[in-house]
């Protein structure tokens, strides 16, 4: 399993991992496939049910990155902030959800930066070839 | 039924589909055709060429086979069962969260394959194969068919043999519809035979048809 580390501009370092392949394909498909992930212009040109759909979809993957893709759990305190401002925080995925999209991350670019580096440890098919963190594991030094 | 365990250990029971659905299911989701750019070609004749490096044409084979992917999910979990999974509670509180997210229906037996049975790839080749080999005709059954029959001509296997291949193309359902007319099957007949079945019948006239070949060349 591919593993690795995302600084927030709040200072956080959130330890990521690989998220399942079969678990991004409806929501890639729900942005059009991966020619929107290359080409983000592309959701801003969508009408109608596709802009809805897209709408979701963007959405649904900042979610699943935040809540299985990252593996820092937040400090107690802010799972009490949290409950109190009335956010589901019952289980640990969720609660990382609220965490990170309410208390860390500083804006919509930031959380697309976030679900970029957890998608980079998860499935090449969806970016661009230079933009894949290959696996060094096994490599060794000549 | 076929059992099968996961990676992760979760034991499947994988059983079979009729074939009509993964026919029906296969017609609808053709892949894209590539884009055709206008070359000339020896004697000044202008011949129609695809363009398999397109970028939209390789943009539209990766959604479709995204879609594919993501929807043969849908067909196979028909045909599968749970028969024993460890760490049941877990899996049942990551189902909780999917549906908090939206990523799940209530009672959503694809999505529990989708997200946790069959995360892994492997896993998903390997189901997804195991459903259409009991289901229809397959490459595998056919194979395995053709070792079975065994048949030579003059001490070779027919299948060593050099046979003028036909100019025509066809899809597979045409084939099988041909075996099963030459085989003395009405279609509906045909479908009903378990997938290993229907595949020795399409070996058995393949050979047939080679051995046919071979002997009237004599």
């Amino acid at each position: 399993m591919k593993e690795g580390t995302f600084e927030l501009k709040c200072g956080t370092v959130l330890h990521l991992r690989q998220v399942n392949r079969q678990a991004l394909r409806p929501i890639m498909l729900k942005l059009g496939g991966g020619s929107t992930l290359r080409d983000p212009e592309r959701l801003r040109k969508l009408t109608g049910k596709a802009m809805e759909q897209a709408t979701q979809g963007v959405e649904q993957l900042f979610n699943y990155c935040a809540g299985w893709g990252v593996t820092d759990d937040p400090p107690e305190d802010a799972v009490a902030e949290l409950t109190e401002m009335g956010f589901n925080m019952s289980t640990p995925r969720l609660a990382r959800i609220n965490w990170i999209r309410y208390m860390l991350v500083a804006d919509e670019m930031e959380g697309g930066e976030l679900v970029g580096a957890v998608l980079t440890y998860s499935s090449k098919d969806w970016l661009a070839q230079d933009e894949v963190i290959e696996e060094t594991e096994g490599a060794e030094a000549e | 039924m076929t059992e099968y365990t996961t990676g992760a250990g979760v034991r499947l029971e994988v059983g079979k589909l009729p074939r009509q659905i993964i026919d029906k299911f296969l017609v609808a989701r053709l892949p894209p055709e590539p884009p055709a750019r206008k070359a000339e070609a020896f004697g000044g004749i202008v011949e129609e060429v695809p363009v398999l490096d397109d970028p939209a044409y390789l943009a539209d084979l990766q959604t479709y086979y995204t879609r594919l992917g993501d929807e043969q999910i849908d067909l196979v979990a028909e045909a599968v069962r749970i028969i024993d999974m460890p760490e049941r509670e877990a899996a049942l509180m990551e189902m909780e969260d999917l549906r908090s997210i939206g990523l799940a229906e209530e009672d959503d037996f694809a999505a529990q394959l989708r997200y946790i049975v069959l995360a892994n790839d492997e896993d998903l080749a390997n189901v997804v194969e195991l459903v259409f080999y009991q289901s229809t005709v397959t490459a595998r059954g056919i194979e395995e068919a053709t070792r079975a029959f065994n048949v030579t001509w003059m001490g070779q296997p027919v299948t060593a043999w050099h046979v003028p291949r036909v100019p025509g193309r066809y899809s597979q359902q045409f084939e099988d519809r041909k075996v099963a007319q030459h085989n003395h099957y009405t279609w509906r007949e045909f479908c009903t035979l378990p997938g290993p079945e229907q595949s020795a019948e399409v070996a058995f006239y393949r050979l047939s048809q080679r051995l046919e070949w071979l002997m009237i060349r004599r």
